[in-house]
C-alpha cells in the first residue's frame, strides 16, 4: 500500500541545515500495523507526516496504493488525504468549539457525504469506540481517554485506507492508554492498515511490525509474533 | 534596564511593523480629530471672554406672537429700561451691523469696511483697550469718532490722529479716541462713530441693536418681569386702545416677549437667527464632533487592544523567559505599558504635525484663523493621550502577565472566549457608525446634486448684478447708467429689480384680494427685468413701457399669490390693494410663472410684480443694477463697466460686480459644505473601521489557527476555510446593515425636511451601504483568512 523509496527530507533555515528523513526505504502492505519508534529527533514525526501528506519530502519517491504522490500539489493532496487518511494525534486535536457529534462529522462533510447518510455514519462509529452518550458534549468536558476516542472516531468516520496514528497514548494515563491501544488492535483485526509512532515500546507490543529509526535511516525491523496473543487478552 | 526593554520594543516592532503602524495611525486620527475639535471649541468660546462686563451686559431681543425670535429692538425701548427698572444701570443702541464707507480724511477718500454707528455709551459695554485719547470724550459729543489703531494707520500713517477731522456721508466727526482690539468680542468694528441725534422710534419697529447692563447683585428673573412690564405699558397698551380692543386680547394677538440674553452665551447659545457682525458658532455641531471624535477614541483604543492581544500571542515566549528569570508580574506590566505609552507618544506628535497640515485648509473650510498654539489645550490632550495609552496599555498587559509560565514555554495558550461578545459589538458599532456615513454621504450626495440641476424658473447666464453703496440719488443714477452702459455692444441689456434672485434685503407687506389677505414679497422692476430673466409669463402679458397704466397701477402675480387669492384660472383683471389699509389699488395683468428667489431650502414666496414708480418708497430699496452681457471677453466687458461705475456712480467704492447663477449657487454654499464634511468624515470613519476589522480578524484568526490546521488535516479545502473564517464578520456586517436602516432614515429623513425642494428618500444607499462593507469585509479578511490557509500544519498540530 505504501512504498518509500530513497525518500530525503531537510529542513533549513538561515544558517543550519538538517537531515530529517536520509534516503529512507520503506514499505506497508495493506492490513499491516506499524509501529514506528526511535529517538527524539529521529525523524519518525517527519516520516508520519510524509505519509499522511501532511509535509512533503525533498527527494525520493513515495506511492501511495500504486500512486505517486510524492510531487503532489497541495490540493490534489488535500483531497488524497480526505479521501484516504484517517489521523490520531497525542493531543487529539479536536476543535474546542464544537460537540463530539460535529467533530466527528466534519471530515464527512469535508467529503461531501448526504447529511442523512452522515447521521447514520457518526451514530455508528461514535457507538463502536463507546463514546455515543456522550455526543452531545464539548471535547473540554471530557476526560483525556474519552477525547481520544472521539478522535478516533474521527480518524475511522470515513472508511480511510490509512490511520495515522501520533503518539496515540501520550497524554493519557496507562488505563486509558490501554483502551485506545485496545481499539486500535481491534480496528487491526477487522483490516485496517494503521502506521503508528510512539516512544512506548509496551504500545510496540501491539502491532505487527516495528521499525526503529535513528538519524533518518531505519536501523532495524522486526515482526511481531505475538500480536493474536494481545488480541485475545 | 530600559535599554533592554527598548531593545525587545524595537526588534518587535521591526516584526510586526504593520500591527505598529495601524495602531499608531488609529491612534494619531482619534487625537487629532479631538485636538481640531477643541481648537474650534476653544475659538469659539474665546468670544466676549476677555469682556470684563460678559456677565452683566445682555442683548434685547423679542420674541413675536407667534413663537418667531427677532434678534433687533425698537430704537426706543432701552432709554425707558434704564429710566423704570432700578437693576439696569445703562444701555448701548447701535445700527447692530458694520457699515462700508467711503470716508473722507485730509480730502483722500478711503473706503472703510466695518464702521459701527450706536449711541455714545460703546465703550461701557466694550471696554477696549485707549491707546490715544479717552472715553470721556468721546462720550461729550455726537460729533466724536473712535477708531482702531490699525484704521487708525491706514488714516494717518504715524501721525497722531486725535482732534482730526473725518467725514463720513457727508457728516464731520473728530478724532478722539483710539482704541486697540484684542481678543474676539461681539463688535469688532474699525470705527465707532455716533448717531447726530438721540434715537427716534416708536414701539413697532424693529431695527436696532441693544445692549443693557445690569447691576452686579441684580436678580434676573425679576428684570425680566420689569422690562416687560415697561414693554406692556408702552406697546401693548397704547396699541390694544388704537385697535380700540382690551389690552390683554392685543397682547395674545400681537404680543411681544422682551428677552434677554448674556453676552456670555450669545456666541454659542442665542435662540436668535444671528448673533452680531461677527457671526454666531454652532454649538450643536460642536457637541456632534465632540462625541464623534470621543468614540473615534474609543474605538481606536478597542482596535488598539484586539491587536495587542492578539500580537501578545507571538511574545508569548518572551514574556514565559522572562517570568522564570525572575522578573515580577508588575514590572512585566510596566514594561509593557510603557511599550504603549511610548506608541500613545508617537500617535499625539503625529497628530500634532496633522492637525498642523490640515488646518490651513480647516481655516479655509470654516472661514476661521485658528492656530494649534494653544498650550493650555495642547496639554489637555496630552493628558488624554497619557490617560488613553495607560488604559490600552494595561489590559493587554494584564492578559500577557497572566500566562502561566509553564504553559507559555510550552507554546501553550488558552484562548480566552470572554470578551468575544463584547469585541464583535465593537466591531459592529464601527460598521454602524461607517454605514451610517455612507447612507448620509450619498443622499446628502444625491440632494446636492438635485438643487444643482433642478430646473429653476429663470436663466441667470452671463447677468451680472453691480451692487450700489450709497444712498443718495441711487434710481436717478441708475436711470443714467442704463442709458449709458447699453451703448456697449456687448452689453445686451441693463435693467433693475427689488428681489434679487439669490436672496438678499426683501419687503413684504399684506396684499388683499376681497377679503383674502396675503403677506406678499414685493417686487419691484424695471420693464425688461423678467425677459431678461428668461422667466415665464404664464398668463395674461409682461409689463410695457408705452403703457402708461403699466407703470402705475398695472401689476403682474406670481402662480403662489394667484392660488393664494384662488383667482388662478382667471387672474386677468382682478383688482387688488395693498398696505392692508386698502389705500393703493391694482390691477393684474399677467401670472408670472413661479421661479426660485432664495434657496431650494425655501419656499417660493408669493409675490407681487410692478415697476417702479408704481410704489414710489420701494426705489429706497433699490441695491443692484442688473445687466446682461455677451458670452465672449467678459472680462473686458466688465472692466469697461468698472471704469464707468468708478467714475459716474460711486467714486471710492470697491467694484463687485457679481454673477446671479453664482449668487444662487451661495443660497446652497452651506448644504455643499456639508457635503465635504461628510465626505471627509466618511472616509475616516470607514478608514477606521477597516483598522478595526484588520485588528479583529488578526486577533480571531490568529485564535483559530489550531483549528484552521485540524480543519485543513481532516481535508477542508481553501474555500471552505475561508467561508469558516470569514462567515462571523459578514454577520455582523448584515446585522448592522439592518439595525442602521431605521437610524439612517430617521436622520437623514429630518435633513432632507430642511429643503422645500427635495429628492425622495432614496433607496439605494441602503442597498449599496451593505454591499460595500461587505466588499470591505471579503477583502480584509479575506486577505487574512487566506493567509491562515497557508498555516505550517505540522507546527499546530504537534504542540498546541
Amino acid at each position: 500500500m505504501i512504498t518509500i523509496k530513497d525518500l530525503t527530507k531537510i529542513y533549513r533555515t538561515e544558517e543550519v541545515e538538517t537531515t530529517a528523513l536520509n534516503k529512507l526505504n520503506l514499505e506497508v502492505k495493506q492490513g499491516e500495523f506499524v509501529s514506528i519508534m526511535g529517538a527524539s529527533g529521529c525523524g519518525k514525526s517527519t516520516l508520519l507526516n510524509i505519509i499522511g501528506l501532511l509535509d512533503s519530502p525533498n527527494s525520493g519517491s513515495y506511492s501511495f496504493d500504486g500512486e505517486e504522490v510524492s510531487n503532489y500539489a497541495e490540493k490534489e493532496r488535500s483531497g488524497l488525504r480526505k479521501a484516504n487518511i484517517g489521523f490520531v494525534f497525542q493531543n487529539f486535536n479536536l476543535i474546542d468549539e464544537l460537540t463530539v457529534y460535529e467533530n466527528v462529522e466534519l471530515p464527512l462533510i469535508y467529503n461531501n457525504v448526504k447529511s442523512s447518510e452522515r447521521k447514520k455514519r457518526v451514530l455508528e462509529i461514535l457507538e463502536r469506540v463507546g463514546i455515543a452518550h456522550r455526543a452531545k458534549h464539548y471535547p473540554l468536558q471530557l476526560s483525556g481517554g474519552q477525547q481520544q476516542r472521539v478522535a478516533v472516531a474521527r480518524a475511522l468516520v470515513t472508511n480511510p485506507k490509512l490511520i495515522l496514528a501520533d503518539e496515540p497514548t501520550g497524554n493519557l494515563d496507562s488505563k486509558n492508554g490501554n483502551e485506545v491501544m485496545e481499539l486500535l488492535t481491534e480496528l487491526h483485526s477487522s483490516g485496517a492498515t494503521i502506521v503508528m509512532v510512539t516512544h512506548s515500546s509496551y504500545d510496540a507490543q501491539f502491532s505487527s511490525r516495528i521499525i526503529t529509526l535513528k538519524d533518518g535511516i531505519v536501523v532495524s525491523e522486526k515482526e511481531n509474533e505475538y500480536k493474536m496473543d494481545v488480541l485475545v487478552n | 534596564m530600559i535599554q533592554t526593554w527598548f531593545k525587545i520594543f524595537y526588534r518587535n516592532s521591526k516584526k510586526n511593523w504593520l500591527h505598529l503602524i495601524i495602531n499608531v495611525l488609529g491612534l494619531t486620527l482619534g487625537f487629532a480629530g479631538l485636538l481640531i475639535v477643541l481648537l474650534y471649541l476653544n475659538d469659539e468660546q474665546d468670544y466676549n471672554k476677555s469682556n470684563p462686563f460678559k456677565d452683566t451686559s445682555y442683548r434685547v431681543i423679542h420674541r413675536m406672537s407667534d413663537g418667531e425670535i427677532w434678534d433687533t429692538s425698537t430704537s426706543v425701548e432701552g432709554q425707558k429700561y434704564v429710566e423704570e427698572v432700578p437693576e439696569i444701570t445703562t444701555m448701548y443702541l447701535s445700527d447692530g451691523w458694520y457699515m462700508d464707507w467711503v470716508v473722507k480724511v485730509d480730502e483722500k477718500q478711503i473706503y472703510t469696511r466695518d464702521m459701527l454707528r450706536g449711541e455714545p455709551s460703546f465703550f461701557e459695554f466694550f471696554p477696549f483697550e485707549i491707546i490715544e485719547g479717552s472715553v470721556k470724550t468721546f462720550e461729550q459729543s455726537r460729533n466724536h469718532i473712535a477708531i482702531s489703531e490699525k484704521q487708525a494707520k491706514i488714516y494717518f500713517e504715524n501721525e497722531s490722529p486725535i482732534g482730526k477731522t473725518i467725514s463720513i456721508q457727508g457728516q464731520s466727526y473728530i478724532v478722539t479716541t483710539v482704541y486697540k482690539l484684542e481678543g474676539k468680542h461681539f463688535f469688532m468694528p474699525s470705527a465707532v462713530y455716533q448717531n447726530k441725534k438721540e434715537p427716534t422710534g416708536n414701539w413697532g419697529s424693529f431695527s436696532r441693536n441693544l445692549f443693557v447692563k445690569l447691576t452686579d447683585e441684580a436678580d434676573l428673573e425679576s428684570v425680566y418681569k420689569k422690562v416687560n412690564d415697561v414693554w406692556f405699558r408702552n406697546a401693548i397698551e397704547p396699541g390694544a386702545k388704537r385697535e380700540g380692543i382690551p389690552a390683554d386680547e392685543y397682547n395674545e394677538k400681537y404680543g411681544t416677549e422682551v428677552v434677554l440674553e448674556s453676552l456670555s452665551d450669545i456666541r454659542l447659545h442665542t435662540i436668535a437667527e444671528e448673533a452680531g457682525p461677527e457671526g454666531k458658532g454652532s454649538y450643536q455641531l460642536i457637541l456632534i464632533m465632540l462625541s464623534l471624535s470621543v468614540l473615534l477614541i474609543i474605538i481606536s483604543c478597542v482596535n488598539f487592544i484586539n491587536l495587542s492581544i492578539a500580537s501578545a500571542t507571538q511574545r508569548a515566549k518572551e514574556v514565559g523567559v522572562k517570568k522564570t528569570l525572575g522578573l515580577s508580574k508588575f514590572s512585566l506590566i510596566k514594561q509593557y505599558t510603557l511599550e504603549i505609552m511610548f506608541q500613545g507618544l508617537i500617535a499625539y506628535i503625529l497628530a500634532l504635525v496633522m492637525v498642523e497640515l490640515l488646518l490651513p485648509s480647516f481655516n479655509e473650510f470654516i472661514k476661521k484663523e485658528i492656530t494649534i498654539l494653544v498650550p493650555v489645550l495642547l496639554s489637555k490632550v496630552f493628558g488624554v493621550v497619557v490617560l488613553v495609552s495607560l488604559v490600552i496599555g494595561i489590559i493587554p498587559a494584564l492578559y500577557l502577565s497572566k500566562f502561566k509560565t509553564v504553559e507559555v514555554l510550552k507554546g501553550n495558550i488558552s484562548r480566552s472566549k470572554k470578551g468575544i461578545f463584547a469585541r464583535n459589538i465593537m466591531l459592529g458599532l464601527q460598521f454602524l457608525i461607517s454605514g451610517f456615513f455612507l447612507v448620509g454621504s450619498l443622499i446628502i450626495y444625491q440632494q446636492v446634486n438635485y438643487m444643482m440641476n433642478k430646473d429653476l424658473g429663470f436663466e441667470g447666464d452671463q447677468v451680472v448684478i453691480l451692487p450700489m453703496n450709497e444712498y443718495e440719488n441711487r434710481y436717478q443714477k441708475y436711470l443714467l447708467a442704463k442709458k449709458e452702459l447699453i451703448k456697449h455692444p456687448k452689453i445686451k441689456v441693463t435693467t433693475s429689480n427689488s428681489a434679487i434672485i439669490g436672496g438678499g434685503s426683501s419687503t413684504s407687506t399684506n396684499v388683499m384680494y376681497k377679503d383674502v389677505s396675503v403677506q406678499t414679497e414685493l417686487n419691484a422692476l424695471d420693464y425688461e427685468y423678467i425677459d431678461m430673466m428668461n422667466i415665464e409669463i404664464a398668463q395674461g402679458r409682461n409689463l410695457r413701457e408705452e403703457l402708461a397704466s403699466d407703470s402705475t397701477t398695472n401689476v403682474l402675480i406670481n402662480e403662489t399669490l394667484a392660488k393664494a387669492f384662488n383667482i388662478y384660472n382667471d387672474p386677468i383683471g382682478k383688482k387688488i390693494t395693498t398696505g392692508g389699509s386698502g389705500d393703493e389699488s391694482f390691477e393684474v395683468v399677467g401670472v408670472v410663472k413661479d421661479y426660485h428667489i432664495g434657496g431650494l431650502d425655501a419656499k417660493i414666496p408669493p409675490m407681487i410684480f410692478f415697476h417702479w414708480n408704481a410704489i414710489d418708497w420701494m426705489k429706497q430699496n433699490f441695491w443692484m443694477m442688473q445687466v446682461k452681457v455677451e458670452n465672449d471677453n467678459i472680462s473686458e466687458t466688465l472692466s469697461f463697466i468698472e471704469d464707468y461705475w468708478s467714475k459716474n456712480v460711486e467714486q471710492g467704492y470697491p467694484f463687485n460686480p457679481d454673477f446671479v447663477n453664482k449668487r444662487f449657487a451661495r443660497t446652497y454654499r452651506e448644504y455643499e459644505r456639508q457635503k465635504t464634511l461628510f465626505f471627509i468624515l466618511t472616509v475616516v470613519v470607514v478608514l477606521m473601521s477597516l483598522l478595526g476589522l484588520f485588528a479583529l480578524a488578526t486577533l480571531t484568526i490568529q485564535q483559530r489557527l489550531k483549528e484552521v490546521a485540524i480543519r485543513k488535516t481532516l481535508g477542508a479545502s481553501v474555500k471552505e476555510i475561508m467561508q469558516q473564517l470569514i462567515k462571523g464578520f459578514v454577520k455582523i456586517t448584515l446585522i448592522a446593515s439592518v439595525i442602521l436602516v431605521p437610524i439612517a432614515y430617521y436622520f437623514m429623513q429630518s435633513w432632507l425636511d430642511n429643503f422645500v425642494y427635495r429628492i425622495d428618500m432614496p433607496l439605494i444607499p441602503y442597498i449599496i451601504t451593505p454591499i460595500i462593507l461587505s466588499a470591505l469585509v471579503f477583502l480584509v479578511v479575506g486577505f487574512k483568512a487566506f493567509n491562515a490557509t497557508k498555516v505550517d500544519l505540522i507546527k499546530y498540530l504537534k504542540f498546541e
